[in-house]
């Protein structure tokens, strides 16, 4: 199966993957699947086969995230990209579209992993949404699985938390 | 991996999003489209860098400069007047300045050393 063919084969779950890195701005969740898929078909990622392509994909993806971030983070200081149109001006998903999109308990669950830390939100999606393992999850997020599995535990915890404030609110 | 009673209501609600995620999902491209719908590097990025560059060198060569012409500077040789120096200069300062001149005094020279009433008489 060449590159391409496994590419559209976990499109789905990419995407869900990325919206993940990106707090599901749905706009920023393209740009930077986009950017990855040109990565890995340009040859600037490469696929070693350690891991599973699924893995392996999710973590291009993850640094992509990152690098999306910083990049925005310095745009904000160096007005440099003026033809490149900010969050704002092309209507990131926020307010009406989403809610025009999401059911109270998705929004409210989008809101409850928003508030937890990064690593904590990032393997809880892996174990949830994507139906990995903990130690794929370590894999996709390059750290250890005692690491993960802390972070799994404390995740678990913080959500529900941040649920039941959220439903008594 | 055991799943525990709690887990479950967690992968129903992620199960949810993971349904109305897809609902998102874009179309997927072939290699050819997201090459080329893809953003370049902006022309801009390496244009600032080479303009930051050139400042810094400016600036760090005017520093130099600078510094150059405080070296040059003889601090002995240079005068400073304060503006209020006019204060100091007192009417009559030149007469105080001055030891006063009372007149000349001639004492008389005695051939034995001592005047002629100071000479024990036995």
């Amino acid at each position: 199966m060449d590159l391409e063919a496994k590419l559209a084969e976990h499109h789905g779950a990419a995407f869900g993957w990325a919206l993940s890195c990106c707090r599901w701005d749905r706009h920023d969740a393209e740009d930077v699947l986009q950017a990855s898929y040109v990565k890995i078909l340009d040859g600037r990622a490469r696929f070693a086969g350690i891991s599973s392509f699924r893995t392996w994909l999710f973590g291009v993806i993850r640094r992509t995230a990152a690098e999306h971030r910083r990049r925005r983070a310095l745009r904000r200081f160096l007005p440099l990209s003026r033809g490149e149109r900010s969050p704002d001006s092309r209507g990131g998903e926020s307010g009406a579209e989403r809610a025009l999109l999401r059911s109270e308990a998705t929004e409210r669950l989008i809101t409850a992993l928003g508030l937890l830390p990064a690593r904590q939100r990032q393997v809880l999606h892996l174990v949830f949404y994507q139906d990995l393992t903990i130690a794929a999850a370590a894999d996709v997020m390059g750290i250890s699985l005692g690491t993960a599995r802390t972070h799994y535990e404390r995740g678990k915890r913080g959500l529900r938390a941040q649920l039941k404030d959220l439903r008594d609110e | 991996m055991t799943r525990q009673p709690n887990d479950d209501e967690l992968r129903a609600r992620f199960a949810a999003l993971r349904q109305e995620d897809s609902r998102l999902l874009p179309q997927f491209r072939g290699a050819q489209q997201a090459l080329a719908a893809t953003p370049r590097l902006s022309r801009w990025v390496p244009a600032a860098a080479l303009a930051s560059a050139a400042v810094a060198v400016l600036w760090l060569a005017g520093r130099d400069r600078d510094t150059s012409d405080r070296r040059g500077l003889d601090l002995a040789a240079t005068v400073w007047r304060a503006p209020t120096d006019f204060l100091l200069e007192t009417p009559g300062r030149d007469l105080l300045r001055q030891v006063p001149d009372v007149g000349h005094v001639s004492v008389p020279s005695l051939p034995n050393g001592l005047p002629e009433e100071n000479r024990g008489s036995g």
